[in-house]
Protein backbone atom coordinates (compact mmCIF):
# COMPACT_ATOMS: atom_id res chain seq x y z
CA UNK A 1 0.00 0.00 0.00
CA UNK A 2 1.28 3.46 -0.94
CA UNK A 3 1.71 6.07 1.77
CA UNK A 4 -1.12 8.20 0.37
CA UNK A 5 -3.50 5.23 0.45
CA UNK A 6 -2.46 4.50 4.01
CA UNK A 7 -3.18 8.08 5.06
CA UNK A 8 -6.59 7.85 3.36
CA UNK A 9 -7.35 4.63 5.27
CA UNK A 10 -6.38 6.41 8.50
CA UNK A 11 -8.56 9.39 7.61
CA UNK A 12 -11.55 7.06 7.21
CA UNK A 13 -11.23 6.12 10.88
CA UNK A 14 -12.05 9.66 12.01
CA UNK A 15 -15.65 10.34 12.94
CA UNK A 16 -15.54 13.54 10.85
CA UNK A 17 -13.50 12.01 8.01
CA UNK A 18 -15.24 14.09 5.34
CA UNK A 19 -14.27 17.34 7.01
CA UNK A 20 -10.58 16.91 7.77
CA UNK A 21 -7.39 17.11 5.72
CA UNK A 22 -4.47 14.94 6.66
CA UNK A 23 -0.97 14.56 5.29
CA UNK A 24 2.04 12.49 6.17
CA UNK A 25 3.28 14.99 8.74
CA UNK A 26 -0.02 15.80 10.44
CA UNK A 27 0.20 15.48 14.23
CA UNK A 28 -3.01 13.50 14.15
CA UNK A 29 -3.63 13.36 17.90
CA UNK A 30 -4.06 17.14 17.83
CA UNK A 31 -7.09 16.90 15.55
CA UNK A 32 -10.15 17.80 17.62
CA UNK A 33 -12.15 14.69 16.86
CA UNK A 34 -9.31 12.27 17.62
CA UNK A 35 -9.82 10.15 20.73
CA UNK A 36 -8.79 6.77 22.08
CA UNK A 37 -11.46 5.01 19.99
CA UNK A 38 -10.03 6.56 16.81
CA UNK A 39 -6.68 5.13 17.84
CA UNK A 40 -8.18 1.68 18.40
CA UNK A 41 -9.88 1.90 15.03
CA UNK A 42 -6.58 2.76 13.29
CA UNK A 43 -4.94 -0.23 14.98
CA UNK A 44 -7.74 -2.52 13.74
CA UNK A 45 -7.37 -1.08 10.23
CA UNK A 46 -3.62 -1.89 10.32
CA UNK A 47 -4.43 -5.42 11.49
CA UNK A 48 -6.97 -5.91 8.69
CA UNK A 49 -4.89 -4.35 5.92
CA UNK A 50 -1.41 -5.57 6.83
CA UNK A 51 -2.07 -8.49 9.19
CA UNK A 52 0.13 -6.72 11.72
CA UNK A 53 -0.75 -6.47 15.43
CA UNK A 54 0.77 -3.16 16.42
CA UNK A 55 0.90 -2.72 20.19
CA UNK A 56 -0.71 0.32 21.74
CA UNK A 57 2.62 1.21 23.33
CA UNK A 58 4.43 1.36 19.99
CA UNK A 59 1.48 3.14 18.37
CA UNK A 60 1.52 5.78 21.07
CA UNK A 61 5.21 6.47 20.39
CA UNK A 62 4.43 7.52 16.79
CA UNK A 63 3.34 11.09 16.15
CA UNK A 64 2.57 11.12 12.41
CA UNK A 65 1.11 8.71 9.85
CA UNK A 66 4.47 8.69 8.05
CA UNK A 67 6.15 7.36 11.19
CA UNK A 68 3.53 4.60 11.49
CA UNK A 69 3.77 3.77 7.79
CA UNK A 70 7.57 3.53 7.91
CA UNK A 71 7.33 1.22 10.92
CA UNK A 72 4.83 -1.04 9.15
CA UNK A 73 7.11 -1.23 6.14
CA UNK A 74 9.89 -2.58 8.34
CA UNK A 75 7.53 -5.17 9.86
CA UNK A 76 6.27 -6.67 6.61
CA UNK B 1 -39.54 -30.12 16.32
CA UNK B 2 -41.54 -27.05 17.38
CA UNK B 3 -40.63 -23.72 15.85
CA UNK B 4 -40.61 -20.44 17.78
CA UNK B 5 -41.76 -17.17 16.24
CA UNK B 6 -41.43 -13.55 17.23
CA UNK B 7 -45.02 -12.53 16.68
CA UNK B 8 -45.46 -9.13 18.36
CA UNK B 9 -43.30 -6.42 19.88
CA UNK B 10 -43.69 -3.02 21.53
CA UNK B 11 -41.52 -0.71 23.55
CA UNK B 12 -41.67 2.05 26.10
CA UNK B 13 -39.42 5.08 26.64
CA UNK B 14 -39.83 7.32 29.72
CA UNK B 15 -41.16 10.84 29.22
CA UNK B 16 -38.21 12.68 30.79
CA UNK B 17 -35.46 13.45 28.33
CA UNK B 18 -31.81 14.47 28.34
CA UNK B 19 -30.78 15.97 25.02
CA UNK B 20 -27.38 17.11 23.78
CA UNK B 21 -28.13 20.77 24.53
CA UNK B 22 -28.82 19.88 28.16
CA UNK B 23 -25.58 17.88 28.41
CA UNK B 24 -23.63 20.70 26.80
CA UNK B 25 -25.04 23.17 29.31
CA UNK B 26 -23.99 20.90 32.17
CA UNK B 27 -20.57 20.24 30.64
CA UNK B 28 -19.71 23.29 28.48
CA UNK B 29 -16.41 21.75 27.33
CA UNK B 30 -18.51 19.36 25.19
CA UNK B 31 -20.35 20.98 22.30
CA UNK B 32 -23.76 19.78 21.12
CA UNK B 33 -22.29 18.91 17.72
CA UNK B 34 -19.42 16.98 19.21
CA UNK B 35 -21.73 14.82 21.34
CA UNK B 36 -23.94 14.01 18.35
CA UNK B 37 -20.95 13.31 16.12
CA UNK B 38 -19.25 10.99 18.58
CA UNK B 39 -22.28 8.99 19.68
CA UNK B 40 -24.96 9.32 17.00
CA UNK B 41 -27.38 10.12 19.84
CA UNK B 42 -29.57 13.24 20.10
CA UNK B 43 -31.93 12.38 22.97
CA UNK B 44 -31.93 9.95 25.89
CA UNK B 45 -35.03 9.09 27.91
CA UNK B 46 -34.57 9.05 31.68
CA UNK B 47 -36.73 7.12 34.12
CA UNK B 48 -38.50 9.27 36.69
CA UNK B 49 -37.29 9.15 40.30
CA UNK B 50 -40.17 6.86 41.20
CA UNK B 51 -40.06 4.80 38.00
CA UNK B 52 -38.25 1.47 38.03
CA UNK B 53 -37.61 -1.56 35.84
CA UNK B 54 -40.94 -3.20 36.67
CA UNK B 55 -42.83 0.00 35.85
CA UNK B 56 -41.23 0.34 32.45
CA UNK B 57 -41.64 -3.41 31.79
CA UNK B 58 -45.31 -3.08 32.69
CA UNK B 59 -45.71 -0.14 30.28
CA UNK B 60 -43.98 -1.99 27.43
CA UNK B 61 -46.05 -5.15 27.97
CA UNK B 62 -49.28 -3.14 28.28
CA UNK B 63 -48.45 -1.40 24.98
CA UNK B 64 -47.96 -4.82 23.38
CA UNK B 65 -51.31 -6.10 24.70
CA UNK B 66 -53.20 -3.05 23.50
CA UNK B 67 -51.44 -2.82 20.13
CA UNK B 68 -51.86 -6.46 19.15
CA UNK B 69 -54.73 -8.87 19.53
CA UNK B 70 -53.03 -10.81 22.31
CA UNK B 71 -54.95 -12.62 25.03
CA UNK B 72 -52.66 -12.19 28.01
CA UNK B 73 -54.12 -15.31 29.58
CA UNK B 74 -52.41 -17.30 26.80
CA UNK B 75 -48.99 -16.30 28.12
CA UNK B 76 -47.45 -19.18 30.01
CA UNK B 77 -43.95 -17.85 30.70
CA UNK B 78 -42.42 -14.44 31.44
CA UNK B 79 -38.72 -13.80 31.00
CA UNK B 80 -37.43 -10.46 32.26
CA UNK B 81 -33.95 -9.34 31.30
CA UNK B 82 -32.72 -6.68 33.71
CA UNK B 83 -29.64 -5.60 35.62
CA UNK B 84 -31.55 -2.95 37.51
CA UNK B 85 -34.28 -4.98 39.25
CA UNK B 86 -36.67 -3.27 41.65
CA UNK B 87 -35.29 -5.36 44.53
CA UNK B 88 -32.53 -7.90 45.10
CA UNK B 89 -35.44 -10.21 45.73
CA UNK B 90 -38.16 -11.14 44.94
CA UNK B 91 -37.85 -11.77 41.22
CA UNK B 92 -39.18 -8.74 39.34
CA UNK B 93 -40.86 -11.05 36.78
CA UNK B 94 -43.06 -12.35 39.62
CA UNK B 95 -44.17 -8.80 40.39
CA UNK B 96 -45.02 -8.40 36.71
CA UNK B 97 -47.11 -11.59 36.64
CA UNK B 98 -49.37 -10.07 39.26
CA UNK B 99 -49.39 -6.52 37.92
CA UNK B 100 -50.04 -7.57 34.32
CA UNK B 101 -52.81 -9.94 35.44
CA UNK B 102 -51.16 -13.01 33.94
CA UNK B 103 -52.17 -16.54 34.81
CA UNK B 104 -50.91 -18.03 38.07
CA UNK B 105 -49.92 -21.06 36.01
CA UNK B 106 -47.37 -18.84 34.29
CA UNK B 107 -43.64 -19.41 34.86
CA UNK B 108 -41.60 -16.30 35.56
CA UNK B 109 -37.92 -15.54 35.99
CA UNK B 110 -35.42 -12.71 35.73
CA UNK B 111 -32.09 -13.11 34.04
CA UNK B 112 -29.15 -10.81 34.53
CA UNK B 113 -27.58 -9.76 31.25
CA UNK B 114 -27.05 -6.41 29.58
CA UNK B 115 -26.53 -5.61 25.93
CA UNK B 116 -26.49 -9.26 24.85
CA UNK B 117 -29.64 -10.00 26.87
CA UNK B 118 -32.23 -9.81 24.11
CA UNK B 119 -30.43 -12.50 22.09
CA UNK B 120 -30.14 -14.74 25.14
CA UNK B 121 -33.80 -14.11 25.91
CA UNK B 122 -34.78 -15.25 22.42
CA UNK B 123 -32.67 -18.36 22.93
CA UNK B 124 -34.30 -19.14 26.29
CA UNK B 125 -37.79 -18.52 24.89
CA UNK B 126 -37.15 -20.75 21.90
CA UNK B 127 -35.81 -23.50 24.17
CA UNK B 128 -38.89 -23.32 26.41
CA UNK B 129 -41.15 -23.65 23.37
CA UNK B 130 -39.17 -26.38 21.65
CA UNK B 131 -39.13 -28.45 24.83
CA UNK B 132 -42.91 -28.06 25.22
CA UNK B 133 -42.57 -26.15 28.49
CA UNK B 134 -44.36 -23.12 27.07
CA UNK B 135 -46.42 -22.01 24.08
CA UNK B 136 -46.33 -18.23 24.46
CA UNK B 137 -43.37 -16.56 26.12
CA UNK B 138 -43.41 -12.88 27.02
CA UNK B 139 -39.81 -11.66 26.83
CA UNK B 140 -39.31 -8.25 28.42
CA UNK B 141 -36.12 -6.18 28.54
CA UNK B 142 -36.07 -3.27 30.97
CA UNK B 143 -33.22 -1.17 32.32
CA UNK B 144 -32.83 1.96 34.42
CA UNK B 145 -29.05 2.25 33.97
CA UNK B 146 -29.27 6.04 34.34
CA UNK B 147 -29.92 5.52 38.05
CA UNK B 148 -26.43 3.93 38.19
CA UNK B 149 -24.68 6.86 36.47
CA UNK B 150 -22.76 9.39 38.57
CA UNK B 151 -24.14 12.93 38.06
CA UNK B 152 -20.70 14.06 36.86
CA UNK B 153 -19.98 11.08 34.64
CA UNK B 154 -20.47 12.92 31.38
CA UNK B 155 -19.18 10.01 29.27
CA UNK B 156 -21.78 7.43 30.31
CA UNK B 157 -24.43 10.14 30.54
CA UNK B 158 -24.13 10.79 26.80
CA UNK B 159 -24.45 7.11 25.88
CA UNK B 160 -27.08 5.44 28.05
CA UNK B 161 -30.81 5.99 28.23
CA UNK B 162 -33.59 4.07 29.97
CA UNK B 163 -36.20 2.00 28.19
CA UNK B 164 -38.07 -1.28 28.00
CA UNK B 165 -39.32 -3.59 25.28
CA UNK B 166 -41.81 -6.46 25.28
CA UNK B 167 -41.75 -9.23 22.72
CA UNK B 168 -44.14 -12.16 22.33
CA UNK B 169 -42.55 -15.41 21.21
CA UNK B 170 -45.04 -18.11 20.22
CA UNK B 171 -45.16 -21.71 19.07
CA UNK B 172 -47.68 -20.82 16.39
CA UNK B 173 -47.71 -18.14 13.70
CA UNK B 174 -50.69 -15.78 13.55
CA UNK B 175 -52.24 -13.80 10.73
CA UNK B 176 -51.19 -10.17 10.69
CA UNK B 177 -48.28 -10.71 13.06
CA UNK B 178 -44.54 -10.40 12.40
CA UNK B 179 -44.00 -14.19 12.35
CA UNK B 180 -40.21 -14.11 12.56
CA UNK B 181 -38.96 -17.68 12.92
CA UNK B 182 -36.06 -17.79 15.34
CA UNK B 183 -33.03 -19.63 13.96
CA UNK B 184 -29.93 -21.13 15.52
CA UNK B 185 -27.80 -19.36 18.09
CA UNK B 186 -24.14 -18.81 18.77
CA UNK B 187 -23.14 -17.40 22.15
CA UNK B 188 -19.86 -16.22 23.62
CA UNK B 189 -18.56 -15.13 27.01
CA UNK B 190 -15.30 -13.63 28.26
CA UNK B 191 -15.53 -13.07 32.00
CA UNK B 192 -11.95 -11.82 32.08
CA UNK B 193 -13.40 -8.48 30.93
CA UNK B 194 -16.00 -8.29 33.73
CA UNK B 195 -14.40 -5.27 35.40
CA UNK B 196 -14.54 -3.25 32.18
CA UNK B 197 -18.27 -2.63 32.56
CA UNK B 198 -19.40 -2.87 36.14
CA UNK B 199 -21.26 -1.40 39.10
CA UNK B 200 -18.81 -2.69 41.66
CA UNK B 201 -20.38 -1.76 44.99
CA UNK B 202 -23.84 -2.42 46.39
CA UNK B 203 -24.11 -6.18 45.83
CA UNK B 204 -23.28 -8.77 48.48
CA UNK B 205 -19.50 -8.71 47.88
CA UNK B 206 -19.03 -4.98 48.42
CA UNK B 207 -22.23 -4.16 50.26
CA UNK B 208 -20.66 -1.81 52.78
CA UNK B 209 -17.90 -0.28 50.65
CA UNK B 210 -18.18 3.42 49.93
CA UNK B 211 -16.85 4.66 46.59
CA UNK B 212 -14.59 7.67 46.18
CA UNK B 213 -14.92 10.19 43.34
CA UNK B 214 -11.99 10.05 40.93
CA UNK B 215 -11.53 11.92 37.66
CA UNK B 216 -10.64 9.89 34.57
CA UNK B 217 -8.66 10.97 31.48
CA UNK B 218 -11.83 12.35 29.85
CA UNK B 219 -12.65 14.53 32.84
CA UNK B 220 -15.54 12.28 33.84
CA UNK B 221 -16.12 11.26 37.45
CA UNK B 222 -15.74 7.57 38.22
CA UNK B 223 -16.79 6.00 41.50
CA UNK B 224 -17.23 2.33 42.44
CA UNK B 225 -20.77 3.04 43.68
CA UNK B 226 -21.77 3.89 40.11
CA UNK B 227 -21.59 2.50 36.61
CA UNK B 228 -18.05 2.22 35.26
CA UNK B 229 -17.26 1.53 31.63
CA UNK B 230 -13.84 1.26 30.02
CA UNK B 231 -14.98 2.34 26.58
CA UNK B 232 -11.71 1.43 24.94
CA UNK B 233 -11.78 -2.14 26.31
CA UNK B 234 -15.40 -2.61 25.23
CA UNK B 235 -14.57 -1.24 21.79
CA UNK B 236 -11.64 -3.64 21.55
CA UNK B 237 -13.81 -6.64 22.56
CA UNK B 238 -16.56 -5.70 20.14
CA UNK B 239 -14.41 -4.89 17.12
CA UNK B 240 -12.28 -7.97 17.69
CA UNK B 241 -14.84 -10.65 18.66
CA UNK B 242 -18.10 -9.76 16.92
CA UNK B 243 -16.87 -10.40 13.35
CA UNK B 244 -15.85 -13.93 14.44
CA UNK B 245 -19.19 -14.41 16.23
CA UNK B 246 -21.12 -13.35 13.12
CA UNK B 247 -19.20 -15.77 10.93
CA UNK B 248 -19.94 -18.64 13.33
CA UNK B 249 -23.60 -17.62 13.49
CA UNK B 250 -23.98 -17.57 9.73
CA UNK B 251 -22.26 -20.97 9.46
CA UNK B 252 -24.54 -22.46 12.12
CA UNK B 253 -27.58 -21.22 10.21
CA UNK B 254 -26.04 -22.48 6.96
CA UNK B 255 -26.35 -19.15 5.19
CA UNK B 256 -23.91 -16.56 3.85
CA UNK B 257 -23.88 -12.82 4.38
CA UNK B 258 -25.36 -12.45 0.89
CA UNK B 259 -28.53 -14.15 2.18
CA UNK B 260 -28.96 -11.58 4.96
CA UNK B 261 -31.39 -8.82 4.03
CA UNK B 262 -30.93 -6.67 7.13
CA UNK B 263 -28.66 -6.71 10.16
CA UNK B 264 -29.70 -5.22 13.49
CA UNK B 265 -26.94 -5.11 16.07
CA UNK B 266 -27.02 -3.79 19.61
CA UNK B 267 -27.16 -0.01 19.16
CA UNK B 268 -24.29 1.00 21.39
CA UNK B 269 -22.53 3.91 19.80
CA UNK B 270 -22.66 4.85 16.13
CA UNK B 271 -18.91 5.11 15.68
CA UNK B 272 -18.30 1.67 17.15
CA UNK B 273 -21.17 0.20 15.13
CA UNK B 274 -19.61 1.52 11.95
CA UNK B 275 -16.26 -0.06 12.75
CA UNK B 276 -17.92 -3.39 13.60
CA UNK B 277 -20.07 -3.27 10.46
CA UNK B 278 -16.99 -2.65 8.32
CA UNK B 279 -15.06 -5.48 9.96
CA UNK B 280 -18.04 -7.82 9.43
CA UNK B 281 -18.18 -6.81 5.72
CA UNK B 282 -21.84 -5.80 5.99
CA UNK B 283 -22.98 -3.18 3.47
CA UNK B 284 -24.21 0.06 4.98
CA UNK B 285 -27.63 -0.25 3.32
CA UNK B 286 -28.13 -3.65 4.99
CA UNK B 287 -27.28 -2.35 8.45
CA UNK B 288 -30.10 -0.78 10.45
CA UNK B 289 -29.22 1.98 12.90
CA UNK B 290 -31.94 3.93 14.68
CA UNK B 291 -31.14 5.10 18.17
CA UNK B 292 -30.61 8.85 17.93
CA UNK B 293 -33.82 9.09 19.95
CA UNK B 294 -33.22 6.86 22.95
CA UNK B 295 -29.50 6.18 23.01
CA UNK B 296 -28.09 2.95 24.35
CA UNK B 297 -30.98 1.33 26.22
CA UNK B 298 -28.87 -1.80 26.91
CA UNK B 299 -30.91 -4.99 26.30
CA UNK B 300 -33.75 -3.03 24.68
CA UNK B 301 -31.86 -1.52 21.73
CA UNK B 302 -32.38 -4.49 19.40
CA UNK B 303 -36.15 -4.92 19.97
CA UNK B 304 -36.64 -1.13 19.82
CA UNK B 305 -34.73 -0.95 16.53
CA UNK B 306 -36.67 -3.96 15.22
CA UNK B 307 -39.97 -2.30 16.06
CA UNK B 308 -38.86 0.96 14.48
CA UNK B 309 -37.77 -0.88 11.34
CA UNK B 310 -41.17 -2.57 11.24
CA UNK B 311 -43.03 0.72 11.72
CA UNK B 312 -40.94 2.46 9.04
CA UNK B 313 -41.58 -0.28 6.50
CA UNK B 314 -37.87 -1.17 6.50
CA UNK B 315 -38.82 -4.86 6.85
CA UNK B 316 -41.14 -4.80 3.82
CA UNK B 317 -38.72 -6.70 1.59
CA UNK B 318 -36.79 -8.38 4.36
CA UNK B 319 -36.88 -12.14 4.79
CA UNK B 320 -33.67 -12.83 6.67
CA UNK B 321 -32.61 -10.76 9.65
CA UNK B 322 -29.25 -11.01 11.39
CA UNK B 323 -29.33 -10.01 15.06
CA UNK B 324 -26.35 -9.61 17.41
CA UNK B 325 -25.94 -8.36 20.97
CA UNK B 326 -22.73 -7.76 22.90
CA UNK B 327 -21.48 -5.99 26.00
CA UNK B 328 -21.34 -6.29 29.78
CA UNK B 329 -20.10 -9.64 31.04
CA UNK B 330 -18.42 -9.60 28.67
CA UNK B 331 -21.11 -11.44 26.78
CA UNK B 332 -22.29 -11.81 23.19
CA UNK B 333 -24.81 -13.70 21.11
CA UNK B 334 -26.21 -13.83 17.60
CA UNK B 335 -29.10 -15.44 15.75
CA UNK B 336 -31.02 -15.32 12.50
CA UNK B 337 -34.72 -14.46 12.28
CA UNK B 338 -36.57 -15.50 9.13
CA UNK B 339 -39.77 -13.60 8.45
CA UNK B 340 -42.50 -15.89 7.17
CA UNK B 341 -45.95 -15.21 5.74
Amino acid sequence: MELNNFIEKCREQFVDADEIDLNENTLFREIGSYDSLTGMSILFMIKDEFNIDLSEEIYKSKKTFKEIYDLIETMK
Amino acid sequence: MNQAYITALSYYLPANILDNKMISELHPEWSIDKIALKTGIEVRHISAEDEFASDMAYSAASALFSEYDVDKHDIDFVLLCTQSPDHFLPTTACLLQERLGLSKNCGALDFNLGCSGFIYGLGLAKALIQSDQAKNVLLITSETYTKYIHPNDKTNKTIFGDGAAAVLISKEKSDGMLNGRIGNFVYGTDGSGASNLIVKNGGARFKNEVGIDLIDENGSTVNDDYLYMDGKAIFNFTASEIPKLIKKGLDKNEISLDNVDLAIFHQANEYMLNVVRTRCNIAKEKFYVNFSDGGNTVSSTIPIALKRALNEGALANVKTLLLAGFGVGLSMGTTIVTIEE
